[in-house]
């Protein structure tokens, strides 16, 4: 009987185990995972399963298979399998094996690709991206469009990689990563948290707001503008605080209204608080100015030093140089932002925020459910009008959404419910009238580092495989395409027809229109000192105090630093620093 | 008349020796070879580096020591470093090691549920740590809020999350994992102490902590000696799992030179930033070999003997 019974479990087990192995080739079609078809030629694909996911490859890589199904690229195959490997594996742990890996064709984030090249582990895919080789048309883009002339003047001067005299691509940029607020436009709509027009001659709160006078006009909002002006909808932001202090004015207006204000992750609320902080500041400095963090050539008009709580400019602006780069800790803009996140993460402020915003077992997906759930679970919580968080966030909470439209209803859908993408707020009235000033009233911070790229060793005959493939997914196409999946928009210049406009999310609207009316900055440049410094010039280490402080929103709460007092340190510690950079 | 052996002499048993030898040895020697000399050589040449990733050049220079020996003298955060790094030490040394040899000492004499005592105190070493850390963090930020909440109608933060409770809180889990190593390695230094000498002493009415005082530890001392050196030379090293906890923001008097260093490299973006955190280590290592030998020789002429 024993015996019986250790065969039985036996047998179990190993049928677990092997059930368990072939579980993993079955082909399932849309997450990536499928076997390998020995009739068709493979191209690997490796794609960062983060909070983009991968669906968005998923449909190109159908497209592609389809479009060359005919195609013979090895001697007794027909057609081309496009083989994704969808993982969430940060990349310095990709980076060890990039060429020792499978995967040809690499799609990631936070990658430094200046040290990739010096690495030796990019391949030239220049023929894929600039010259008669690299023409769109084939693929349904306009004649002469190449994937280059998608690119900004910074995103050129970086990817761009001078030899010889002749400019060669070993990469290029992925998906965009703004991080900034998101707002239940529901629960606004709903309660009327929105400024009314002309509410700068009022006092009291609820005259300053919409509230329960459904009646009354909104606000025109930070861009000064509503309604539709020359085909442009400017009425999307119509209502929404202007200026810092609008924006504090309208946090405690929505704590009076019962609801909790504005919500973030507890576990990494520095680096979350940190990155918004860069958005700030590239938003109040512009695209010129913030870029001299990173190119360190050019005026800076914008330094000066806070005395008595009071910032006073230099009465001459500074000329930049790689020597004397420093002195940009003393950027107005710096400042501002150190005041804004001291008001949102001072312990006098604590009722304003979630109460686990500093608790290190509260994730981001967990801000995300509660931001999606609050106020929807049966009276057990209160709603939650803002979320700090990036632009990939409503595709990172989908099974957020498809569990609550289980549990609710189809009204719970990420179609039907309506969140946006706040347009930041200035730091003073002259920014806003500014910004209300000019096409491009914002400016916003891409702080992901996202790449794409083909690994150097990659066989030769595969080659012009892989780049036809990049060719492929960065026409307009597969650009809007990946648009529409993950409602956020690839690093690159496309336009987005109305069509497609309106199989996005509100959320997803409101992330292109922000982007379309925008200047980004992207942290990076090819000046030798920033490259060989490159972590110094990242969201962190940029903001370093100290030797062990680095992190603005722990040092103001735990250590009671005040925005001048940090402003002042920030300055002397980056002009220290400065010293022992490699040159 | 003698005649010659044309027959193949079988394998001598001096050659097997030798073959089965080689055999043993080649993995770990190949080991100690890549993961000790060649990692510690690369570090400490890089240390006497400035390289260049545009140009793909490296030049020899004193700078990055010199740089990192004026940090380590004149920049005060380095001072709050070290303190919490050598207060995190003597705390895990006097709390846990006592802690440790009286977990063995209880599990060696098999007391009531010493089996399960020693899988308990065991299982963090072998669950791996960023698991046991999120266990862990859930439940001291989340579950005891909620447990005080519940019982006490109070609402308090999480104790990581609370400015006061931080540091113990770090420090009870490092002990607490701890724990594995030393009570499984004590536990087997105790049970090879001679029977005879445990029951001549029991004849003389020795029990109890006499006996652990007088007998067990001086039996086990070169095992807690051997502890105790590791642990100096580990000073400048250990993180207090605070990369696991915080990434890379642990808070400022959290942070311990193992830390500051891992924190460094890991953010490093390429090799060109490897320079100064290779002769931090270095300059570091100054200290803690001499100060290793100290404590070693120390312990030798000091320490208890089993005779």
């Amino acid at each position: 009987m024993k015996s019986l019974s250790k065969k039985v479990i036996g047998i179990l087990l190993s049928a677990v185990l092997v059930f368990g192995i072939t579980g993993c080739s079955f082909d399932n079609g849309d997450d990536g995972m499928e076997a390998i078809d020995p009739t068709r030629t493979q191209l690997f694909v490796f794609s960062y399963d983060g909070g983009y996911g991968s669906d968005w490859l998923v449909a190109a890589k159908k497209r592609y298979e389809q479009l060359h199904a005919e195609d013979v690229y090895e001697e007794g195959k027909k057609g081309i399998q496009i083989y994704i490997n969808p993982k969430k594996e940060g990349f310095s742990t990709v980076s060890d094996n990039i060429l020792l890996n499978r995967d040809e064709i690499y799609f990631h984030e936070y990658a430094y690709y200046k040290t990739l090249k010096s690495q030796g582990m990019l391949a030239d895919i220049t023929e894929a991206v600039t010259g008669d080789k690299a023409d769109l048309g084939a693929y349904g883009d306009p004649a002469g469009t190449t994937i280059e002339s998608k690119l900004t003047e910074q995103q050129k001067a970086y990817y761009g990689i001078e030899e010889n005299g002749e400019t060669h691509y070993y990469g290029l940029p992925h998906y965009s990563g703004y991080m900034g607020i998101v707002y239940n436009r529901d629960l606004f709509d709903r309660k009327g948290y929105y400024f009314r027009e002309g509410y700068e001659n009022y006092d009291e709160l609820e005259d300053r707001f919409i509230l329960q006078s459904k009646g009354a006009t909104k606000s025109k909002g930070p861009d000064g503008k509503t309604g539709v002006i020359d085909g442009v909808d400017y009425s999307l932001d119509d209502g929404l605080p202007v200026t810092y202090d609008d924006f504090f004015e309208l946090i405690h207006c929505i704590y009076s209204g019962g609801d909790t204000p504005i919500s973030w992750l507890g576990a990494d609320y520095n680096s979350y608080l940190q990155n918004f902080m860069c958005s700030l500041v590239a938003d109040y400095e512009g695209l010129d100015q913030m870029s001299l963090n990173f190119n360190f050539h050019g005026e800076a008009t914008d330094l000066g030093t806070v005395q008595g709580g009071q910032f006073v400019k230099d009465e001459e602006a500074t000329e930049i140089t790689p020597e004397n780069g420093y002195e940009l800790a003393r950027q107005r803009g710096k400042y501002e932002a150190l005041k804004f996140i001291n008001r949102l993460v001072t312990k006098s402020n604590d009722q304003y925020h979630n109460n686990l915003a500093f608790n290190g077992a509260y994730s981001h997906m967990d801000a995300q459910d509660d931001f999606l759930y609050a106020g929807n679970d049966g009276g057990r919580t209160n709603n939650r009008a803002m979320l700090i968080d990036g632009v990939w966030w409503e595709n990172e909470a989908s099974d957020t959404f498809d569990n609550m439209v289980a549990q609710y209803g189809e009204t719970m859908s990420k179609d039907n419910r309506n969140f946006c993408y706040m347009p930041l707020p200035k730091a003073t009235e002259e920014k806003a009238a500014e910004a209300a000033a000019s096409d491009k009233a914002m400016t916003l911070y891409d702080h992901i580092f996202s790449i794409c790229f083909v690994k150097a060793n990659i066989a030769e005959w595969k080659k012009p495989i892989a780049l036809d493939f990049i060719k492929f997914v960065h026409t307009d196409e597969s650009l809007v395409e990946f648009t529409v999946h993950t409602n956020t928009p690839k690093a690159f210049n496309y336009e987005i027809g109305e069509a497609d406009l309106a199989k996005l999310t509100t959320f997803g609207r409101s992330v292109i229109e922000l982007k379309n009316r925008s200047n980004i900055v992207y942290p990076y440049s090819s000046e030798p000192l920033y490259v060989l410094n490159q972590s110094t010039f990242g969201f962190a280490e940029q903001w370093r105090y100290s030797s062990t402080k680095q992190f603005v929103p722990i040092a103001m709460r735990d250590d009671g630093i005040t925005a001048e007092a940090y402003f002042s340190q920030l300055y002397t510690y980056t002009q220290t620093k400065w010293n022992g950079l490699n040159k | 008349m003698r005649t010659k052996n044309t027959q193949k002499p079988m394998m001598s048993g001096k050659r097997k020796d030798m073959i089965f030898y080689i055999s043993m040895m080649a993995f770990p020697v190949a080991q100690f070879a890549v993961f000790y000399i060649v990692v510690n050589g690369g570090s400490f040449l890089l240390s006497f580096q400035n390289i260049n990733i545009l140009t793909d050049t490296t030049t020899w220079t004193f700078d990055s020591i010199a740089r990192m020996a004026k940090m380590l003298v004149t920049d005060s955060g380095m001072l709050t470093v070290l303190k919490t790094s050598l207060v995190s030490y003597l705390l895990l040394l006097v709390i846990g090691t006592p802690l440790g040899l009286l977990f063995s000492y209880y599990i060696f004499k098999k007391l009531p549920l010493s089996g399960a005592f020693r899988v308990i105190l065991f299982l963090p070493s072998i669950i791996s740590a960023i698991v046991m850390v999120t266990i862990f963090q859930f439940f001291v930020e989340r579950a005891m809020p909620e447990f005080v909440r519940v019982l006490f109608h109070k609402n308090i933060p999480g104790l990581m999350e609370n400015t006061a409770t931080r540091y113990g809180t770090v420090i009870f889990y490092n002990i607490w994992i701890g724990f594995g190593t030393g009570v499984l390695m004590y536990a087997n230094g105790m049970s090879g102490i001679s029977q005879e000498i445990i029951d001549s002493a029991h004849v003389d009415g020795v029990t109890g902590l006499r006996e652990f005082w007088s007998i067990t530890l001086p039996s086990i001392f070169p095992t807690i000696s051997t502890f105790i050196i590791t642990g100096v030379a580990g000073i400048f090293t250990s993180q207090l799992n605070l990369f696991s906890f915080y990434g890379g923001a642990a808070p400022e008097n959290l942070q311990t030179f193992g830390y500051y260093l891992y924190m460094h490299t890991q953010a490093a973006a390429s090799r060109a930033e490897y320079p100064d955190v290779a002769a931090l280590g270095l300059l570091l290592s100054c200290v803690a070999i001499p100060l290793t030998l100290l404590v070693k020789w120390a312990m030798e002429k000091f320490g208890p003997s089993a005779d």
